[in-house]
């Protein structure tokens, strides 16, 4: 500030009251939207729970795309937007494999008394590995031929191309002789079920609960004998195997009985349903989740991937081949895209040629939501992004659901600008 | 002077003149038809888009997504203003324009008050920021709408109609 040729410095005064201020009014305006979906679980409890499941449902579907943005985004350093896309690609090539080829059916076709379910599950997966494989190979195709060639550009080129190969794939597979540019319903490759109380054997119950137990118990047992020095129970406790069985026992413990056994106790009235679909979407995002964290942090390519996220030329000069583990990373994410794309059509049973760009930019969203780079973040983005989305549509409005959730994200990310799971960028000095 | 002149931003602003001129001339002459005259009409409009985003990202280093998001507000908001006018109701134009108005020197205000202090998060910001604009918009909401409104529309309904030569 200048005044009569001198120069008078503004006096500052400290922010912080006001920042308190305004942390206040996002408090206040938190609370209100708490009681009114309070109010809302209050009084409809049966169809606020039916909601958070089917926003369990949205959310883990999320989760498969989230999370090959934050692996590309994690060892790049590059925001893919033709992930969407690939997770289409995943959707039409099992609609085709099952409208066309019947894989769905082959084990019917191979063995003739095959058991139903078995033959059912046993197709099911084929379709799946199909989608997953064809997936992979579109994120390695993509990598070498869009976005290798720019990887020493200004991150701008390749951030551009992504959103051409984006469009390309869009409307390549608007083609007549693609994918066609209709809205197609989608056959799925097992009947829907809606599963009630009486509908699912005790047996199973019992299993699912029990091996919550016995997953429970060991990881409470060997985090006890990890706590008392023993590293061997350290490292038994985080396996892969527990670790699954413990999320998926968990999750279908707390939904089934939610849905089965409290209404057939008598403990609560609520008319809860929940489908096979959905059971599959959990049970098959729950096992690659826990395959992606295996293969990241216990195989030899994960850490490979996790030295080339952290310091690419090092890594060089370590002797790994930094090319081919950018290929991996890509060949992953599009797979998890292409099982994800499987489910979705599955669950809504309509594909389109444009189906991936909302899912893809919400994952995006969901996986800056949970901090970009972060496994765990990308799958807790990815759930509160199910939920919000879920639960505004059911009790504030349908059209403006999206709005809802992504002025959800802005305001998460203006609290904690890296997200749930990221870390604070170090200050360089 | 005459270096002023050579400068690029007179060549620039001369060449573009020259261009209008010569697409209005064009269009009056029926040479160029409706086909070329939507070709020209996309890409000056992208162009407009492009040169926000060029600022935005060229000079801010900020990428932009939500660019298109601002080209549809605009689209909407014209044509809102627009149908609620010929049906003789000004409140479009009335809260459109007065809020913004009014919502900008709020948020002119915010941003000189908080200039005052130092350590404020970008929370505070956000949060005092959209205060005023939302401030603002109700104002225009509730006060200008129903008080201005019929001024403003009687105003510009009186004004003789006038033919331009280019029009």
């Amino acid at each position: 500030m200048e005044e009569r040729g001198r120069v008078v410095l503004l006096k500052r005064y400290n922010g912080a009251i006001l920042n308190r201020i305004a942390t206040v009014i996002v408090a206040i305006l938190g609370f209100f939207v708490l009681a009114f979906f309070v109010r809302k679980a209050m009084a409809d409890p049966g169809v606020f729970i039916q909601q958070i499941l089917n926003g369990i449902q949205l959310g883990f579907l999320y989760a498969l795309i989230a999370l090959g943005y934050t692996m590309v985004y994690g060892i790049i350093k590059l925001i893919n937007f033709a992930h969407g896309d690939v997770f289409m690609v995943g959707a039409m090539t099992s609609f085709f494999a099952i409208s066309t080829m019947e894989l769905h059916r082959w084990p019917f076709q191979l063995w003739p008394g095959i058991n139903s379910t078995l033959g059912t599950l046993l197709g099911t997966v084929a379709v799946i590995a199909l989608s997953m494989a064809i997936c992979s190979l579109l994120g390695v195709t993509m990598e070498r031929f869009a976005y290798r060639p720019l990887r020493a550009m200004p991150r701008i080129a390749a951030l551009i191309t992504a959103i051409g190969v984006s469009f390309f794939l869009e409307y390549f597979g608007a083609l007549p002789f693609v994918y066609t540019n209709n809205y197609i319903t989608y056959p799925r490759p097992f009947e829907l079920t809606v599963l009630r109380a009486k509908d699912i054997p005790p047996w199973f119950l019992g299993l699912i609960g029990g091996i919550f137990v016995v997953s429970i118990t060991t990881y409470s047992a060997l985090n006890g004998l990890s706590n008392r020095g023993n590293s061997k129970a350290a490292l038994w406790r985080n396996h892969p195997l527990i670790q699954f069985f413990l999320y998926l026992g968990g999750l279908l413990t707390i939904v089934l009985g939610m849905v089965v056994v409290l209404p057939t106790l008598g403990i609560i009235k609520w008319d809860l349903t929940v489908s096979n679909v959905m059971l599959v979407i959990m049970s098959v995002s729950v096992l690659l989740v826990v395959a992606l964290q295996y293969i990241v942090t216990r195989t030899k390519i994960g850490k490979a991937m996790r030295a080339s996220a952290y310091d690419k030329p090092t890594s060089r000069l370590m002797g790994i081949n930094v090319d081919n583990v950018i290929a991996v990373t890509f060949a992953i994410a599009g797979a998890l895209a292409g099982a994800g794309g499987v489910l979705y059509a599955t669950a809504f049973k309509q594909v389109h040629h444009l189906m991936g760009i909302l899912p893809g930019l919400k994952a995006f969203i969901a996986a800056v939501l949970g901090g970009i780079g972060s496994i765990p973040g990308a799958l807790v983005g990815s759930l509160i992004m199910g939920m919000a989305e879920v639960l505004s549509a059911g009790f504030i409005s349908t059209p403006m659901r999206d709005a809802v959730a992504f002025a959800l994200l802005i305001i998460i990310l203006l609290i904690r600008p890296q997200g749930i799971f990221g870390e604070a960028p170090a200050e360089k000095v | 002077m005459v270096q002023k002149l050579r400068s690029p931003a007179v060549f620039f602003v001369g060449g573009s003149l020259l261009i209008f001129a010569l697409i209005q001339f064009l269009i009056e002459t029926g040479k160029l038809n409706p086909y070329w005259q939507t070709i020209l009409f996309w890409g000056a409009a992208m162009t407009m888009v492009s040169l926000g985003l060029n600022l935005i990202y060229g000079f801010n280093g900020q990428f932009c997504l939500s660019q298109y998001g601002f080209y549809a507000i605009g689209a909407y908001t014209s044509a809102d203003i627009t149908w609620r006018w010929v049906r003789g109701d000004p409140s479009g134009l009335v809260v459109v324009i007065g809020g913004a108005i009014l919502a900008l020197l709020l948020m002119w205000g915010v941003a000189s008050f908080l200039k005052r202090f130092y350590g404020v998060s970008v929370l505070t910001e956000f949060v005092f920021h959209s205060l005023a604009t939302a401030i603002g918009f109700t104002i225009a909401l509730k006060v200008f709408r129903p008080y201005l409104g019929p001024y403003v529309y009687s105003l510009i309904q009186s004004l003789p109609e006038q033919s331009w030569p280019c029009f």
